[in-house]
Formats: C-alpha cells, structure tokens, sequence
C-alpha cells in the first residue's frame, strides 16, 4: 500500500488533502450563485496544492 | 480534445521513463550478452501490452465517461504532482539530478559479480517493467480519459520507445546528456493540466474557453512552477 502510494503520488500528504479541498469547493460553488468562479477557483486551489506539497520535505 | 497534443504527452512521458529502462538492458547486455537483456526487456513489453489492453478498453466500456474524467483527472493531477514537484526540487538544487552514466556504472558492476544467465534476464525484464508501468499507467488514463483514444496515447509511446531504442543502437552507450529533468518537468505539467481539465470536465465545471482552456491552465502551472524553483533557489542559497 505504501509502495503504490509512493508510485502514485510521491507520499505528498498535501496532495490529497489540497484535491479534497477543490473537489468540495467545486461542487459547493456550483450550487451557489457563483458557478462562473469554479473553474478559476478550482485551478487556484490546486496551484496552492502545488506550492504546498513543494515545501514539503524531499523523500 | 486535440489527438496530437494526447500523443505529444504520451511521447515525451515515455521517452523519459524509456531512457531509464534502455540504460538498465544496455547494462545487462554489455555484462550478460545480448540475448537474456532482449529476451528479457520482450517479455516485459508483452506484460505491458497485456496490462494495457485488459484494463484500458474495459474502463471506457464500463465506467460513465463523466466518472472517468473525474477519477482519473484526479489521478493524473495526484500522479502529475509527484512528477513535477520532484522536477521543480530539482531545479532547485533540492534533489539531485538523474544521472544515467552513474547508474549504467553501477549497474553494470553489480551485474559482473553475477555470472547467472537468469540474472540478466531478471534485471531486463524488472527494468522494462517497472519503468514501463508508468508508461502504462499515463497511457491508460490519458486514452481512457479522451473518451477511447488509446490508439493515439499508444502511438506515442511507441514512436518513443523507437525512438530511444535507435538511439541506443547508434550511440552504444547511456544517454548521460538527454535533458531528463526539462522532459520530466513538461511532462509533469502537461499531466496535471489534462488532469485539471478532466476532473474540471467531470464535476462540469464550466470552462470559460472549452478544450482551449487546457492551454490557459498549462500556461498557469508553469508560471506557479516557475515562479516556486526560483522561491525555492533564492531560499537554498540564502540557508547555504
């Protein structure tokens, strides 16, 4: 489980997390007024992701 | 979604990873002959096609197309990230570089204290195996994902394990000057981008711009990624 994890994602406990947060927040936004900002909102959560899981430690 | 732009990705994704496997059968074939590496690095490539063909059509016949852009637009982002960030460490001076000549090296002295044929059959066909799962696995979803598209994501990682294997046969040594980190690095965000566009697809999000905006969210990765290595450089040189 941990060697797929590693093959997969490179063990970034960012990552998941940072996709989570933009699946949920895409699917909240596309109930709200605010369906025109999805998409924008979706990239910038996984550019923060991104950032993220790059200031996590070297493995 | 545009059929080169899918075969452009699936070729230079499997040119990296073809690299890494033909330094691995060069090894072998220098130390153990010619016949265990090829014998082999065949046998890895007919599990590989296997995999390929058993898993691929079924998921496009099976699972709804909006599930399948959404799982594995996922995937792809989630895999991509693990690709780029190694790259963007890289650039960084946070990782060291892939060096193709030190592991032909290495390889081969491990490989001369063993006299066994089985030996380098083995070695060859872990070799093309393991690197070639990627290779599989980027073919996979990215076919998978376009709605069926396999033969396009196949033809590019054929023209490039063609491609590295006459390269190999003219060269006769490792390819210890093949920009590896830039072609991880494109493949990375060429990854995350289609994984983003998918997933988006998958949630039907909206796009502003349609297939277009592929091109507007890969434009986004590299100026994030771009900006991140030099975050990253200046604050290497500031702690060293």
């Amino acid at each position: 489980m941990k060697a797929a994890y590693e093959f997969v994602a490179g063990n970034s406990v960012a990552t998941p997390l940072g996709l989570a947060i933009a699946v949920i927040a895409a699917l909240a936004l596309q109930h709200a007024r605010l369906a025109i900002y999805t998409g924008a909102v979706f990239m910038l959560i996984l550019i923060v992701t991104l950032a993220a899981s790059v200031f996590e430690k070297p493995n | 979604m545009n059929p080169l732009l899918l075969a452009g990705t699936a070729f230079v994704a499997s040119s990296v990873e073809a690299v890494e496997a033909v330094t691995i059968v060069l090894a072998v074939g220098y130390t153990h002959g010619w016949p265990p590496a090829l014998r082999g690095a065949a046998w890895a490539c007919g599990a590989l096609a296997a995999i390929v063909l058993a898993t691929g059509p079924a998921l496009v016949r099976f699972v709804p197309l909006p599930v399948l852009q959404l799982g594995i637009g996922l995937f792809l982002v989630l895999f991509g990230f693990a690709w780029l960030r190694k790259a963007i460490w890289r650039y960084a001076g946070r990782k060291a570089l892939h060096d193709e000549s030190a592991i032909f090296a290495r390889q081969t002295l491990a490989l001369q204290s063993v006299h066994e044929r089985r030996v380098g059959f083995a070695t060859a066909f872990n070799a093309v195996l393991i690197e070639g799962l990627e290779i599989a696995v980027i073919v996979i979803t990215l076919g998978a994902a376009a709605g069926g598209r396999f033969a396009w994501a196949v033809l590019g990682a054929v023209m490039a394990a063609v491609a590295v294997i006459a390269l190999a046969i003219v060269l006769r040594k490792p390819f210890s000057r093949v920009p590896e980190n830039a072609m991880k690095f494109l493949v990375g965000i060429m990854l995350v981008s289609f994984g983003t566009y998918w997933s988006g697809e998958g949630l039907s999000i909206p796009w502003r711009f349609g297939d277009a905006t592929v091109f507007v969210i890969l434009a986004g990765y590299a100026i994030a990624s771009f900006i991140l290595i030099a975050f990253l450089r200046r604050r290497t040189v500031a702690i060293a």
